[in-house]
């Protein structure tokens, strides 16, 4: 059994944010190890893929576990986003960055490179090299289109504040034509080399330039050229943009899951295509080596993702039927099955972009509202919650390097935690103290025995437990915890108020300006009404800023007002595990949502 | 009760042991005769006495709602955990993850199941029965429509169904006792409308008919009781069944719900345990058995002593 | 509707039927009313499924900017915003128009067809349902016969305490069970494909105790079957053992000879009993002349490389030839013969599909050399010819069959048990012991025969029920069948594929028990007119 630990890995896939992205600066990661594994494994140098060297594909398929059907070559539009259909599309379509295992931005550099000349003006170049697998190369169409599908209003407008209703059904909204009206600006339609000119500083500037689809591909289908799709997104002509958004939108449906589509319909940029014939619906879905990929040749001839819920991955590992998998929601029980496989199986565990909170109802029905309890009464409960307790029986079985999480933030194992804690947090609540919870209690004037009502999605077995051990503890504090656990949590007592703390998990939580929707007066996920001046203007700064210095700085000030007054309660980040066939080789956990399958071209079967 | 005594006479000499309960026949009830007959299935003595102790056990170790039981350690309280959780003298039946009593846990789950499984059986078998019964004795329009309102109610999924009740019970233990019973008495309701279709044109029927016995009395007194033995098996299947049923919207987060557990959500919770924390998993699993297996026993020794026709007239 | 019956053969008293109605129109009556149940139902259905959830779920907890534009994009996909009996009345429109050669059953939330969808669902359920309703059907009413005939015997408490065991423990288990022994440790076996003497004196040990106590008889007639039968299976396995038959299976013309020779004698036996020499001998003549169209087509490509289509007319051939083998015999029972001959027939080009099979199994083992996946329908991109394929499907579809047969085992062997229990106390049984008929001749042709009949009631129930009970098999196997298509619908909140699964299992449900209703009436000699 080699078992390789990493601080910063894995990926769990459960719902949540839309965009997941670094929360720290760029570079880093904690592992700095070096060269080549004894296992054949090349190490990698930091959270970005490791460097191959000159990799020649070998015949073989690697079989790795999904857990859902493939819908859609476009994955972008709102109805067909998934973790799970771009784990299959990814392999297929290049970008300029991807995320590395902590979710810092890295650059592909086969894809291109791209420049900030100032903070509002982003030089991209793509790839001489780039082109799709139909032969068309890779150009500024592409992006212009890209930028068009979250631009262009239903009214055939550029969007002014991103709010009105779409023409193109993408998933990210109107964003990025909010930020950019112009579009990206180039010579020609099929220039290599486009600039972006902001209106205003984007703090998630990185990000916003993602995935490009093949324009040839549209103008084809709707029966225009590619100059006079780019020309009709320039002079915002309603009548090719509205051919070119019904074919966006649903052309690239694969509404017949097992058939394919032709090909040409589907062109590749990236390492891995669809096999001809390799889509066997509801089982499984088969890429074969890019011919005509020009970047680092992948290190497989095939990658067959097979569709299978996490309860029968184990089983399938031990026999062959697969070579990688990440089970969800992995248990104490998951580990011990995998380690019970012995040396035939490799085994990482780790933290994931998904963190786990106690969040407060500030709602005057609440006995945490200032009208009632205030401050002192939260003070007094997260005196009393057991926070190394639930992480040392809950979660460490799992991942043996899980600590209590004491930002919201930044994540454990990311660079700037150590300096945004150290500066924000004093440890006060590191270790349960009733005598001071009862104190803190008696103060808040609140009535002995006060029920406290935990609301969380149910089933969840661990919130259970959580919840348990908050009750075993807190009830001698003077609360009466009651388990609030509901099907219904999110759509109804949540959004009603009938509860008083609220148990849930953020995924990887977004941008880098994602929490301002949390924590500020006006956010849209501000569930609990929390409301504090000095938080919204650090967001404020924050987000008109480029500057990693001063994001660290603003989440400093963040983090030190939502602990004095006390928004919630970090409670852990979600472990996650990766196991894969020793017989394979580079396979690589990571934090970010994009799962295990994010260096799949690198994964070598062993001599 | 039993109606068994006319049938069998009217059948002539019975199966083995009525023939030899004849000459005792005279001094004792058709009651009396059922009990006698019920005490010498030694399969269903043992049965009647594992359950009973299942119930006795499940509810005095832990108490009932305010009552305290004997066992010193509760559901809710998260204990020190000792090693992995494996039983230990303090906790014979081990711990789960965050140390709770395992032990405590399975006699609360085997109160909420026996609970579940009973209520379930009644109300399905109580409805299957009657609307059996009335649409076979019956027949015509009657018949027809409540054989529709069946056909309604098999093709309707239950988990729909559940999932809808579940949302506006919020858990609600009776509620999902009561929807249990309303989804599955669909089969039995053929199944005795059968039996009935055939009983109703029998001399002893047709006897009664004739000096104008009301149909409620015969229904009551002459077809029911010779229905008995496929009512009991299906009884016996649906309360297994309803411990299964439960276990399944459990694990939708239908079922009961947190904190409390029943024999069902236990072993849907720790199905991934059973072979790296096996007390997690076989705990509750042996009682689900015993509890079905008893209930079975227990239906054949009842079916025998009702109606001794049934037994095997070999050896 | 009084065509239902549940009748002990009771062989005096007036028959419950009203009436002799042409079966035809019964039919067509209990169509009508099938459709008005099934209409009535998917309003109600329809309507139950668009509350029994949150259609946003999965977008509440979403940090994203633009939540309110992604909410409004699902409820333009799903008519969110229109009432759910305009939703509802969308959907039927859709459907009305399969009568009209333009099916619409909607699309799911992600757009994807599922007219289309439930196509393929169906497929792979339909493969496992009626697989597993066979073999259910066939040991389930088996072990129910038997344990009825040795009531309290300690074969009849063991199969009633697994029974239970498998009806009252949850799937999940024994499919975690059976991956690891029928899929891991036998893929590790098969690769040297050597049974150890412990196994071999373990197997023999079994059969030696349950066979003998199947059979009956006295304590030292018991011993005598079980030391003959423990001392026979050793010879057996060890000799397979030595032949590495398991690994390189033979049989050849002779086996199939020998086997469908025996299989035309058991069908004669049943059918009109071996004393009748013309269909004894018609039965024989098809399983001589089958075996040799084998051997002379396994030359040709007809049989080497074949094609379903290929395969389907060489089996039309078969059975018109068995047809014209018991016309050519005939005899004063013609039909009766000619029926004989088209089973055994059916019979041997089974048996020689069997032993293709047998013959492709080497080289199946040379490309896949662990033969048994524990997920998914098919190996991905597998490359074989025609046959090797279809042992791919074929040891696929092993252990979710097993695992869906073993809670309908369960059930019918209870119901099959309790019926045969009440027939054998029956009256005419009585009397045809008191004739002097052998204990044998009373089980088969009296009492088999009427314990028969409450069994299709529940065999057409389980029918439908094992569509939608499959779901768990289905999940914990990788199939994308009919239980996932409801289970993802009805999580999503999304009618659409809900709906087409009841479409699919509510007229399963129908038919089935139209069938049971017309089986009741072929298996009760009251109601045959």
């Amino acid at each position: 059994m080699k078992i390789r630990r990493l601080s910063a890995a894995i990926a769990a896939v459960a719902g949540g944010a839309l965009l997941f992205s670094a929360c720290s600066s760029p570079l880093g990661g904690d592992e700095t190890e070096g060269g080549s594994g004894d296992d054949g494994s090349v190490m990698a140098d930091g959270p970005c893929k490791a460097d191959l060297g000159d990799v020649t594909t070998a015949d073989g398929d690697i079989k790795v576990a999904n857990e859902q059907e493939l819908f859609a070559y476009n994955g972008l539009t709102a109805d067909t986003y998934s973790t799970y259909n771009s784990a299959i599309l990814d392999r297929m379509l290049g970008s300029f960055y991807y995320f590395g295992t902590d979710g810092t931005v890295c650059h592909d550099d086969a894809w291109g490179s791209y420049e900030a000349k100032s903070p509002t003006e982003i030089q991209y170049t793509i790839s001489d090299e780039a082109t799709w697998s139909d032969g068309t190369p890779v150009n500024y169409a592409d992006y212009l289109l890209a930028w068009a599908t979250q631009a262009i209003t239903k009214d055939i407008t550029v969007t002014d504040d991103a709010s009105e209703e779409p023409l193109f059904n993408q998933v990210g909204g109107l964003t990025l034509g909010d930020y950019v009206p112009a579009g990206p600006e180039a010579d020609s339609a099929d220039a290599k080399q486009f600039t972006y000119n902001y209106e205003r500083v984007n703090a998630d500037w990185e990000i916003l330039v993602d995935t490009a689809l093949p324009a040839h591909v549209v103008a084809d289908q709707i029966g225009v050229s590619t100059e006079e799709l780019v020309d009709a997104i320039h002079n915002l002509d309603g009548d090719v943009l509205k051919d070119a958004a019904k074919f966006w939108n649903e052309g690239w449906l694969l509404e017949k899951p097992g058939e394919l589509p032709d090909p040409a319909l589907t062109p590749s940029s990236g390492p891995y295509m669809f096999a001809e014939g390799g889509w066997s619906a509801g089982q499984s879905v088969t890429l074969t080596a890019n011919p005509d990929y020009w970047g680092p040749a992948p290190a497989s001839k095939t990658l067959t993702f097979r569709q299978i819920a996490s309860d029968g991955q184990i089983q399938a590992l031990q026999n062959g039927d697969l070579d990688v998998i990440q089970p969800n929601g992995p248990t104490v029980d998951t580990i011990s099955k995998i380690e019970d496989l012995g040396d035939s199986v490799n085994l990482e565990t780790g933290q994931t972009l998904i963190w786990e909170h106690l969040d407060f109802n500030f709602g005057d029905s609440s006995a945490f509202a200032d009208s009632n309890g205030g401050l002192a009464a939260r003070e007094a409960f997260a005196l009393c919650v057991p926070r190394q307790k639930i992480v040392d029986d809950l979660i460490k079985p799992i991942d043996s390097t899980a600590v209590v999480m004491n930002a919201r933030e930044v994540f454990p194992f990311q660079d700037t935690y150590e300096e945004v804690t150290s500066a924000a947090y004093d440890g006060r609540y590191d270790a349960v103290d009733i005598d001071a919870a009862k104190a803190k209690f008696a103060e808040s004037g609140l009535e002995e025995g006060t029920e406290i009502r935990i609301g969380y999605l149910d089933p969840n077995p661990r919130r259970t437990d959580t919840v348990s051990a908050i009750k075993a503890s807190c009830d001698q504090a003077g609360f009466e915890i009651v388990d609030a656990g509901s099907p219904t949590f999110f759509d109804k007592e949540l959004g009603n108020g009938d509860y008083e703390v609220a148990l849930f998990a953020w995924a990887g939580s977004g941008q880098i300006t994602s929490g301002e929707n949390i924590y500020a007066t006006t956010g849209g996920q501000n569930f609990g009404g929390y409301s504090n001046e000095t938080v919204d203007a650090a967001w404020k700064t924050l987000s008109q800023s480029t500057d990693p210095a001063v994001h660290t700085e603003q989440r400093k000030v963040v983090e030190k007002e939502l602990w004095d007054t006390l928004f919630g309660i970090p409670l852990y980040a979600h472990p996650g595990v990766v196991a894969s066939s020793s017989s394979v080789n580079n396979v690589r956990a990571t934090a970010t949502q994009g799962g295990v399958v994010w260096n799949a071209e690198q994964w070598a079967r062993a001599e | 009760m039993s109606d068994t005594q006319q049938n069998s006479s009217g059948w002539g000499p019975g199966a083995s042991d009525v023939e030899e309960l004849v000459p005792e026949a005279k001094s004792y009830s058709a009651n009396q005769l059922v009990v006698r007959r019920f005490f010498r299935h030694r399969g269903a003595i043992v049965a009647m006495i594992t359950l009973a102790a299942v119930i006795v056990v499940a509810f005095t170790s832990i108490g009932v709602g305010p009552i305290p039981g004997w066992w010193n350690k509760d559901i809710a309280t998260a204990y020190d955990k000792v090693g992995d959780g494996s039983p230990t003298w303090a906790h014979p039946f081990g711990q789960n993850t965050i140390g709770k009593d395992y032990f405590a846990l399975t006699m609360r789950g085997t109160q909420v199941s026996l609970y579940i499984a009973f209520g379930v059986g009644l109300v399905s078998t109580l409805i299957g029965t009657l609307v059996g019964a009335i649409a076979g004795y019956f027949r015509g329009i009657l018949d027809s429509l409540l054989m529709r309102l069946t056909d309604v109610v098999i093709i309707i999924p239950l988990l729909a169904i559940a999932a809808v009740l579940g949302r506006m019970t919020g858990g609600d233990v009776n509620l999902l006792v009561l929807a249990l019973g309303v989804l599955t008495w669909t089969s039995l309701a053929r199944l005795v409308r059968g039996e009935v279709l055939s009983l109703r044109e029998r001399d002893f029927v047709m006897a009664a008919r004739a000096v104008g016995t009301h149909p409620v009395r015969i229904i009551v007194r002459h077809i029911l009781p010779n229905t008995v033995g496929v009512v009991i098996v299906s009884a016996t299947l649906t309360i297994a069944a309803a411990i299964l049923l439960e276990t399944a919207l459990s694990f939708l987060g239908f079922g009961v719900q947190t904190p409390d557990v029943s024999l069902g959500s236990l072993i849907s919770e720790y199905k991934n345990a059973f072979t790296t924390r096996p007390w997690l998993f076989w705990w509750p699993g042996l009682m689900i058995l015993a509890i079905a297996l008893s209930v079975n026993f227990i239906g054949d020794g009842l079916r025998d002593a009702f109606d001794p026709r049934q037994t095997s007239t070999k050896e | 509707m009084s065509f239902h019956s549940y009748p002990h053969a009771v062989p005096h008293g007036r028959p419950p039927v009203k009436g002799h109605e042409p079966v035809l129109i019964y039919i067509l009556r209990r169509t009508f009313a099938s459709v008005v149940v099934l209409l009535l139902s998917s309003v109600l259905l329809f309507f139950l499924t668009t509350k029994a959830g949150d259609p946003y779920a999965d977008l509440r907890g979403s940090n994203a900017d633009n939540i309110e534009q992604l909410k409004a994009a699902r409820a333009a996909t799903m008519h969110l915003d229109l009432d759910w009996y305009e939703r509802y009345w969308i959907w039927l429109k859709g459907v009305a128009g399969c009568f009209t050669g333009s099916c619409d059953l909607g699309t799911t939330r992600a757009g994807q067809d599922v007219l289309f969808l439930t196509g393929t669902a169906a497929g792979a359920t339909m493969r496992l349902v009626t697989a597993a309703t066979l073999i259910a059907i066939v040991i389930g009413v088996a072990l129910g016969i038997l344990t009825a005939i040795r009531q309290y015997s300690g074969f009849d408490y063991g199969v009633t305490f697994a029974a239970f065991l498998f009806f009252s423990l949850p799937v999940f288990w024994a499919a975690v069970l059976l991956k690891e022994f029928g899929a891991i440790r036998y893929n590790d076996w098969i690769a040297t494909g050597q049974l150890g003497p412990v196994m071999i004196v373990l197997v023999a040990a079994v059969l030696a105790v349950v066979i003998p106590s199947t059979l009956g008889g006295d304590r030292r007639r018991r011993m005598i079957t079980g030391g003959t039968t423990f001392v026979f299976v050793v010879a057996v396995l060890l000799l397979l053992n030595l032949l590495d038959w398991y690994r390189h299976p033979i049989s050849g013309p002779f086996m199939v000879l020998l086997v469908s020779a025996g299989a035309a004698v058991l069908v004669t036996a049943i059918v009109s009993g071996i004393r009748n020499r013309t269909a004894l001998y018609a039965a024989l003549t098809t399983a001589v002349v089958g075996t040799i169209a084998y051997t002379v087509l396994a030359f040709t490509p007809l049989l080497a490389d074949p094609s379903w289509l290929g395969l389907f007319g060489l089996f039309v051939v078969t059975i018109v030839v068995s047809l014209l083998i018991g016309r050519i015999w005939g005899g004063y029972n013609r039909k009766q013969v000619m029926l004989i001959t088209g089973v055994t027939g059916v019979v041997t080009s089974l048996v020689v599909v069997a032993d293709i099979l047998m013959g492709y199994w080497a080289s199946f083992l040379g490309l896949k050399s662990r033969p048994i996946s524990t997920i998914g329908a098919q190996t991905p991109n597998f490359t074989g010819d025609f046959w090797q394929r279809l042992i791919d499907y074929g040891t696929q579809l092993i252990l979710p069959t097993v695992l869906l047969a073993l809670v309908s085992i369960a059930t019918h062997s209870r119901f099959t048990r309790s019926s045969m229990l009440e027939v054998l106390n029956q009256d005419y049984v009585r009397t045809a012991r008191a004739k002097g008929l052998s204990e044998r001749e009373v089980i088969v042709k009296h009492a088999f025969r009427n314990s028969l009949i409450p069994i299709t009631t529940i065999v057409a129930f389980d029918f439908a029920t094992l569509i939608g009970g499959a779901v768990i098999t289905e999940t914990v196997f990788g199939w994308k069948g009919m239980g996932q298509l409801f289970q993802e619908g009805l999580v999503n909140v999304d009618p659409p594929p809900v709906m087409a699964f009841f479409l699919v299992t509510g007229t399963a449900a129908i038919v089935m028990n139209l069938i049971a209703d017309l089986a009741y009436a072929s298996l009760d000699p009251r109601i045959r007119r």
